[in-house]
């Protein structure tokens, strides 16, 4: 009988806290998503401080895009750890590390739970923005500031990508564009040259073709990649007038440039200068064959350089800026600010997040990114050039002789109009006309309008 | 009896808990979730009533109806496999056939694994460098057949519907054992002695007397379908450019990639519609009718 | 016994058709296991062959770099959890819905079994908000809870059928003996019907086990996801090293065909009990 009384007596609590939470879940039903979170997010704080540990021993916690095949997360670490070591907060820092996609869920469903750790990865433009309009992020103007010296470190614009409203919203660490890996030793051994001009560019692919050397490698499952050199090759058809104009309306997406800088990418993979089977090919997996000397070439951003220099080409390898199909056109690659961070509303210690971004930017830990791990600093500092790798230099060369940087367009535009660029591209590889694809994602830019 | 069996509060002790739990955590989910699709929100900034815009844009945004086809062709497909396959298996295995037994139990097993790992597996087997069905062409010499079968926009939802169909026909096949098990042997004698041919004692004995299970068996066809996630979510991602985008995929993309909520939302009130059409088309494509002997 | 040579050949094709897909079902299986042994390279140059050794390298890299094995430590909690309470509350409200005499009774039942047609996706953004509210995200519980309201249909609708065709005797003689409610249930009703307790318990344990939206959105941290949601992860992280990949894939799968294989004849008799009853 005990047992029984027992029994019911836990499914009456359970009843009644059900009950008290249904009334709770209602509060938030009917409130929708409509509150800004002002009292929500102070309610996190105060649980985020408990849970902090008492003062001189806080722990801030940042989110970053990263694996451990990913060898700069060292780097990261040691960024934090030294920063830990000596700072007048007396916080430590600690980084958690997420897979590329898992991050993009976790970030938004963090932020819409108040949850989000102190200091968090953020790409620039659209991406961060709904934080920004969602009042998740901290406004760091006053900090920017406060110390010239510190916002005039950056390279001019930069900090204007991470800016809404003509406020400051986040720290870009880092920059980069898009070049041109490739493989000396291969291109040795078949005795072909840099190329400099875009004929020359196309013949280099088409002897070692000939030669039975897969060109590029080519990863066709991610649809950014395909895509960024889409953006690069109709960067050099109409220059970076014709990027600005799309942004600003003035231009439509099924322009002639796209259409034709599709096809003329579709060609080559036609013509099999992108590994076999590069369609079904995940990231890793194509970046594998130009890391195994398999492909001779790699289009990718020199975040890539690290992991490139620590493959078995090593030494042998090189980077040059892909010559313009208009020669006026050189010198407009696909470039942007990386590894941007922001401060989550949520940050209890604000001074002590934005003394770390600082740190992080400083030439101290700015010139070990660049040196050790191949990282180009957002800010302006001298380089010492006989302590970068050939590779580094080249991408240094280039990075300093580009007239133009485009972002990412998935970066420009966010998961909207952004990522169906990409979508796009994807799609005119896998066999669909260029014209009809670009006219579908004009289509779908005018309906994504009011959605 | 009556008074310990119309007792009001044992009653409420034995219903209320899971009651309560299935009313906050599914009926008002509902509920909000429909309110939700009439909202444009972010869940952050201020939410703004727009009423039935999100539905005018699903039915304008092709991904979306492209998503709706993909789930009606997966429907079709696992009907397909599902009830004629199974029942044809299902059909051979009742009857007294040696092995019976040990053949319902490997059909039955891949519907038992979790979809991600089913998913993954098949991406192996579909890989195209070293998957099994490529490297089976190049045995044969029929290489001009390979293909990157999860990349090609017009295979890619094919080959998915292929793993649907090989991972459940054995759940429904025992479903549908089970119902054939329930029938009386007596009639099957009887027909026996009329000489009637096995098709024929089919026809009209085990078919309309399961009937009513297939009826239930087809909403659970159809709800499963319309509900597929994980096997997208592994293989493909919807990709390549949406060409296996699914609802539910679509939903989690407009969700928790885009921000879009509202729109989120009002795609799980269309896939609640269709779960509901599925029901009455299925109880109207079944209905039984007086069956005579 | 007379065979006819027609019902010979139909014999052999009928055992040439379930040969066939028994070999669909398993090779797949055998396949992946074999090459969870191979080497990367050895994947692509013989991907027929047996391996070369048996070596647990790619199983090892597996449990230690993946925590394959803490995944695997979280789904049991969920699976665990929600499918006790899960069992317990609805066969408790099928026999008050079959057996307990009040008016509400059916329309109860409809009630519950209308939840049958709701997918999880309708209440995935509101499940969310509620549980940002309740500060429930990123713990067990916000994967428990869905769980079990999502299972009661199911659940109710199996159990129900069979409470219903139990003989009203065996109360009736309770009740004389002096057993009240509590007893009735707890010592009568659930032993009696330990076959379709088992059903529910395996095809929520199943459906629980096997979930990836749920883990994937209410769950944050990667020390509380379950196998599913870090095979996702997994697949992230390992995309050229196929054959750790494949091992991961094996150490989900085998759990699930240990339980099947140790309770199959539980799942379809009770597949009989529960599902025959429509």
């Amino acid at each position: 009988m005990k047992s029984i009384f027992s029994k019911k007596t836990t499914a009456l609590l359970l009843a009644a806290a059900m009950a008290g939470s249904l009334l709770s879940g209602c509060g938030s039903g009917s409130s929708g998503g409509s509150k800004s979170g002002s009292a929500g997010s102070s309610e996190e704080a105060s649980a985020q401080a408990e849970g902090g540990g008492s003062k001189g021993g806080e722990t801030l916690t940042v989110m970053c895009v990263g694996t451990e095949a990913d060898s700069y997360i060292d780097y990261y670490n040691a960024v934090a750890e030294k920063f830990s070591e000596n700072n007048e907060y007396g916080v430590t820092v600690k980084i958690d590390f997420y897979e590329n996609e898992q991050y993009k869920t976790k970030l938004t469903t963090l932020m819409a739970s108040n949850a989000v750790p102190d200091i968090f990865f953020t790409w620039e433009l659209s991406y961060l923005q709904p934080f920004v309009e969602g009042g998740k992020v901290v406004d760091i103007t006053s900090y920017l500031d406060e110390d010239e010296e510190w916002k005039n470190s950056f390279a001019d614009g930069t900090l204007d990508l991470v800016a809404y409203d003509g406020k400051n919203y986040g720290v870009p660490t880092q920059k980069s564009l898009c070049v041109m890996f490739y493989n000396k030793q291969i291109f040795e051994d078949n005795g072909v040259a840099v190329p400099t001009t875009y004929e020359e560019f196309l013949n280099v692919c088409q002897t070692l073709k000939d030669k039975g050397i897969t060109p590029m490698a080519m990863c066709g499952t991610d649809a950014w990649i395909p895509a960024q050199f889409v953006q690069q090759i109709a960067g050099g058809m109409a220059g970076d007038k014709m990027f600005k104009d799309i942004c600003d309306g003035n231009e439509k997406w099924n322009n002639a440039t796209h259409v034709k800088a599709a096809q003329e990418v579709k060609d080559m993979a036609d013509k099999g200068y992108f590994q076999d089977g590069y369609i079904g090919m995940g990231p890793e997996e194509s970046k594998e064959q130009f890391f195994a000397g398999k492909t001779a070439m790699y289009f990718m951003g020199a975040w890539e350089a690290a992991n490139i220099e620590l493959s078995d080409i090593g030494e042998n390898a090189g980077a040059f800026v892909l010559p313009a199909y208009d020669a006026q056109y050189n010198n407009i690659s696909v470039g942007s600010i990386d590894t941007s961070f922001a401060v989550s509303e949520t940050c209890k210690n604000r001074d002590a997040a934005v003394a770390f971004l600082k740190y992080w930017t400083s030439q101290e830990s700015e010139d070990m990114l660049l040196y050790d791990c191949g990282r180009i600093p957002a800010g302006n500092y001298e380089i010492d050039e006989s302590k970068l790798s050939s590779l580094m230099t080249d991408i240094l060369t280039i990075s300093n002789s580009q007239v133009g940087l485009t972002p990412w367009w998935d970066r420009q535009f966010g998961a909207g109009e952004g990522v169906e660029f990409n979508n796009t591209c994807v799609a005119v590889l896998g066999g669909e006309d260029a014209q009809i694809a670009f006219d579908a994602l004009q289509q779908f830019a005018e309906d994504n309008a009011d959605r | 009896m009556n008074k310990v069996l119309g007792n009001k509060k044992s009653i409420a002790v034995f219903v209320l808990p899971a009651f309560i739990i299935y009313a906050i955590f599914v009926l008002v989910p509902i509920g909000y979730n429909i309110y939700v699709s009439f909202l444009q929100t972010d869940l952050m900034s201020p939410s703004k009533f727009v009423g039935v815009k999100n539905y005018i844009n699903l039915f304008k945004d092709k991904t979306f109806t492209g998503a709706l086809r993909n789930n009606i062709l997966m429907v079709i497909g696992s009907l397909i496999a599902h009830l004629p396959l199974a029942l044809l298996f299902g059909n051979i295995l009742f009857q007294k056939i040696k092995g019976s037994h040990f053949f319902q139990t490997v059909f039955f097993l891949p519907s038992v694994i979790c979809g991600v790992a089913v998913g993954l597996t098949w991406t192996f087997v579909y890989n195209s460098e070293f998957g099994l069905i490529n490297k089976f062409l190049e045995i044969i010499g029929l290489e001009s057949l390979q293909h990157v079968w999860l990349a090609d926009k017009n295979l890619a939802l094919f080959c998915i519907i292929v793993v649907v169909m090989w991972q459940f026909v054995g759940y429904h096949m025992v479903i549908q054992i089970a119902a054939m098990k329930n029938i009386p042997l007596s009639y099957y004698e009887a027909a026996e002695i009329d000489g009637a041919s096995k098709w024929v004692q089919f026809k009209s004995i085990t078919f309309p007397l399961i009937k009513p299970i297939l009826k239930v068996d087809a909403v659970l066809i159809i709800t499963g379908s319309l509900k597929y996630y994980d096997l997208v979510a592994v293989m493909t991602g919807g990709g390549p450019n949406h060409a296996t985008e699914l609802m539910s995929t679509y939903m989690f993309y407009q969700g928790f990639r885009t921000l879009k909520y509202g729109y989120s939302a009002a795609i799980g009130v269309i896939l609640l519609i269709l779960c509901m059409c599925s029901v009455l088309l299925s109880n109207f494509v079944f209905r039984t009718e007086q069956v005579e002997f | 016994m007379k065979t006819s040579t027609k019902e010979r050949v139909f014999l052999v094709l009928k055992y040439v058709i379930l040969i066939f897909f028994t070999i669909l079902c398993l090779y797949p299986l055998l396949w992946l296991f074999l090459s969870s042994f191979k080497t990367n390279s050895e994947l692509y140059s013989n991907p027929w062959g047996l391996p070369e050794s048996f070596s647990l390298a790619n199983y090892i890299q597996a449990i230690t770099e993946g925590h394959i094995l803490q995944y695997f430590g979280n789904s049991v909690i969920i699976a665990v959890s929600a499918v006790v309470i899960a069992v317990l509350l609805s066969s408790m409200v099928s026999y008050a819905i079959m057996r307990m005499q009040w008016k509400l009774s059916k329309v109860a039942l409809q009630v519950f079994l209308l939840g049958m047609m709701i997918p999880v996706y309708a209440m995935i953004v509101p499940l969310f908000s509620m549980f940002n509210k309740m500060h429930l995200l990123n713990t067990h519980l916000a994967v428990i809870i869905p769980h079990i309201g999502i299972s009661f249909p199911m659940a109710i609708f199996i159990m129900s059928g069979f409470m219903g065709a139990l003989p009203k005797e065996m109360e009736e003689a309770a009740v004389m003996d002096g057993c009240n409610i509590y007893q009735i249930f707890f010592k009568i009703i659930m032993p009696i019907s330990q076959s379709s307790i088992v059903t529910v318990a395996v095809v929520t344990f199943i459906n629980i086990w096997n979930d990836l939206l749920l883990p994937q959105i209410f769950l944050t941290d990667s020390s509380k996801m379950t196998l599913p949601v870090g095979l996702t992860e997994f697949q992230g992280q390992y995309t050229t090293n196929y054959v750790v990949e494949i091992a991961a894939v094996i150490i989900t799968i085998i759990p699930s065909i240990i339980v099947y294989i140790w309770l199959h004849k539980h799942i379809m008799e009770g597949m009989v009990a529960g599902a025959v009853k429509g």
